[in-house]
């Protein structure tokens, strides 16, 4: 890696905008994840290994307890278990493939122009950064808005529709 | 349980008559009883007699004790002589031989085609008309209810079983899970049937005492000294286009985690049949049977019998195979009533029907649910192997559900 690509990697590393506060950072393993939320370490490792459960095996943090918890209320619900990982891998699909295109864009019209046009190494370094700090809460708003305003507008549609034809 | 219809002398009449149309749309409600596939077969309704089987190692021989007591004082005219003609049981036998369940019944009047030939069995003879076929209300709104354990615990069996295979302590356990679904009106299951023989034309469509499914697993059929099993064991979806299937496909066939799960299936039903058959053919390499939302490798056994063995009593040494228990099969039990935490019931048992001469048709009963008016258990099961991930197997069971639940669904 150049120093630039350096930089990059060290910012990716944290903590980035929109990461929990200083107390918030500690971090545990899978068995320690498991007492946290009452969860199964079945259950998680199937979710570690379905690539639901995204990050490095020993380094979950306060926000992987909420996002799991988060996943027990939807469960509470009613519905099954084994609805809601097929539902998450067929997020998941979609998911990798739009972090991939959105890394790309990023390289393609953001990293590249910076190192073309900076006048040296600190200052591309720096402007790489700040894009991604600037960029990543921009992207979590807009992926968040507009998943909301989806399921949403699929709600009312349903309503509107009546009885929904038989599930294959 | 309803009592056993007393022992009476049947009086049996088969006659040839025009085509029918479509068999299960003649089922009237009164005790409906059915086993169709691709449109042709068998279906019934009334009670001239009811076999309670009961419980033991030897059910299956009691059984057929029984039905040839029965069948053996029955003055029949039988102007048809096919396999299925004159008086004929259906039945449905618990998975487990220690639960109780087990049930045969001869059905006062039988619609029978195959093969272009249809034909009428009355028992009892009173010449009523066939009631006409007619359209049914679908079911009331329905309500799905959780699972006798919960799926964590469930996947928690598979790890278990699955590390007790990778040990060597046996080597391979089926782990079945329920799925509960309420109404607010009773449960038709003629409904359910004809959605099922609608939408799994190439599966056995099976209706008996409340149990309804559509199987695509052939454990048993017998036409004279002629047999033949299909055992199915190893799965996977249906792709999402043709391509994607053709894939998936061809990753069943290469699978060697599949093959682990396919080999005691067949070759446990071979053993089974071979010491009975003057010959006996296995296909030398599984192939695929796809299904409308899963597809499985299958092996077909084919073989002439050396004796006039009748076809219950095949199938009840055939059960239970490999493909719904496991291998050996007396440690799987032992895991199976263990870690299941439910009652099978009627899942996985065998299923079909069997005439005076010892001819019949005999299931595996899969893609099924156990109906008690308004309530409802659907089945669904995978094999567990040493390389049987979890949250693999939950996902196989969920979309063996789908089956049936699409038919409670609409």
């Amino acid at each position: 890696m150049d120093p630039t690509e350096r930089a990059l990697a060290s910012a990716l590393d944290g903590p980035l905008p929109g990461d929990p506060a200083a107390g918030d950072r500690e971090t545990f393993g899978l068995a320690e994840l498991a007492e946290r939320t009452g969860v199964s370490t079945t259950l998680l490792e199937a979710l570690v290994r379905e690539g639901l459960l995204v990050g490095s095996s020993d380094a979950y943090t306060q926000a992987d307890v909420e996002a799991v918890t988060a996943g027990l209320a939807l469960l509470e619900a009613g519905v099954p278990l084994s609805e809601m990982l097929a539902l998450a891998r067929e997020h998941d699909e979609a998911m990798r493939r739009l972090a991939d295109r959105a890394v790309d864009l990023f390289a393609r019209y953001v990293r590249d122009p910076i190192r073309g046009t900076a006048a040296d190494d600190a200052e591309a370094a720096e402007r790489m950064v700040a894009a991604l700090h600037g960029m990543l809460p921009a992207a979590d708003s807009v992926v968040a808005h507009h998943f909301r305003r989806r399921l949403l507008a699929a709600a009312k549609d349903r309503l509107a529709d009546g009885p929904a034809p038989p599930v294959p | 349980m309803r009592p056993a219809a007393p022992p009476r002398t049947l009086q049996v009449r088969t006659t040839p008559i025009a085509d029918p149309g479509n068999l299960l749309a003649r089922l009237p409600a009164d005790t409906p009883v059915a086993w169709v596939r691709d449109g042709d077969g068998l279906v019934g309704w009334g009670e001239a007699a009811r076999i309670e089987v009961g419980t033991g190692t030897d059910r299956f021989p009691r059984a057929q004790e029984r039905l040839d007591e029965l069948f053996s004082s029955a003055t029949v005219a039988d102007e048809v002589g096919e396999p299925g003609t004159g008086p004929v049981a259906f039945g449905s036998f618990t998975f487990d031989a220690q639960r109780e369940g087990s049930v045969l019944v001869v059905p006062q009047v039988v619609l029978g085609r195959r093969d272009g030939r249809a034909w009428l069995t009355r028992v009892e003879g009173r010449d009523t008309p066939l009631p006409d076929p007619r359209p049914l209300p679908g079911p009331g709104r329905v309500r799905y209810a959780g699972a006798s354990i919960p799926e964590v615990r469930w996947m928690e069996a598979v790890e278990e079983v699955a590390a007790a295979v990778a040990d060597g302590a046996l080597a391979k356990v089926v782990l079945a899970r329920d799925l509960r679904v309420w109404s607010t009106e009773a449960f038709d299951v003629r409904t359910l049937a004809r959605r099922l023989g609608d939408r799994f034309a190439d599966c056995f469509t099976f209706v008996c005492d409340g149990f309804v499914g559509a199987t695509p697993e052939l454990l048993l059929r017998r036409s004279g000294a002629r047999v033949e099993s299909l055992p199915l064991a190893g799965s996977a979806r249906r792709g999402r286009d043709a391509d994607d299937d053709e894939a998936v496909g061809s990753a069943l066939l290469a699978s060697s985690k599949d093959r682990c799960e396919h080999e005691p299936a067949v070759s446990s039903v071979a053993e089974v049949l071979r010491s009975r058959c003057d010959e006996l053919t296995v296909d030398e390499e599984p192939w695929l049977l796809r299904l409308a939302n899963v597809m499985h490798l299958a092996t077909r056994v084919t073989g002439t019998l050396g004796e006039a063995v009748p076809s219950l009593v095949l199938a009840g040494a055939l059960h239970p195979t490999a493909a719904v228990c496991g291998t050996p099969t007396a440690d799987a039990m032992a895991w199976i009533r263990r870690l299941e935490g439910m009652d099978r019931g009627r899942y996985s048992g065998p299923v079909g029907w069997t005439d005076a001469r010892g001819d019949g048709e005999w299931g595996v009963a899969l893609r099924c649910a156990e109906v008690d008016g308004a309530k409802a258990r659907l089945f669904a099961g995978a094999g567990v192997v040493a390389e049987s991930l979890p949250e693999a197997e939950l996902e196989e069971t969920r979309l063996k559900l789908r089956a049936m639940q699409s038919a409670f669904e609409g």
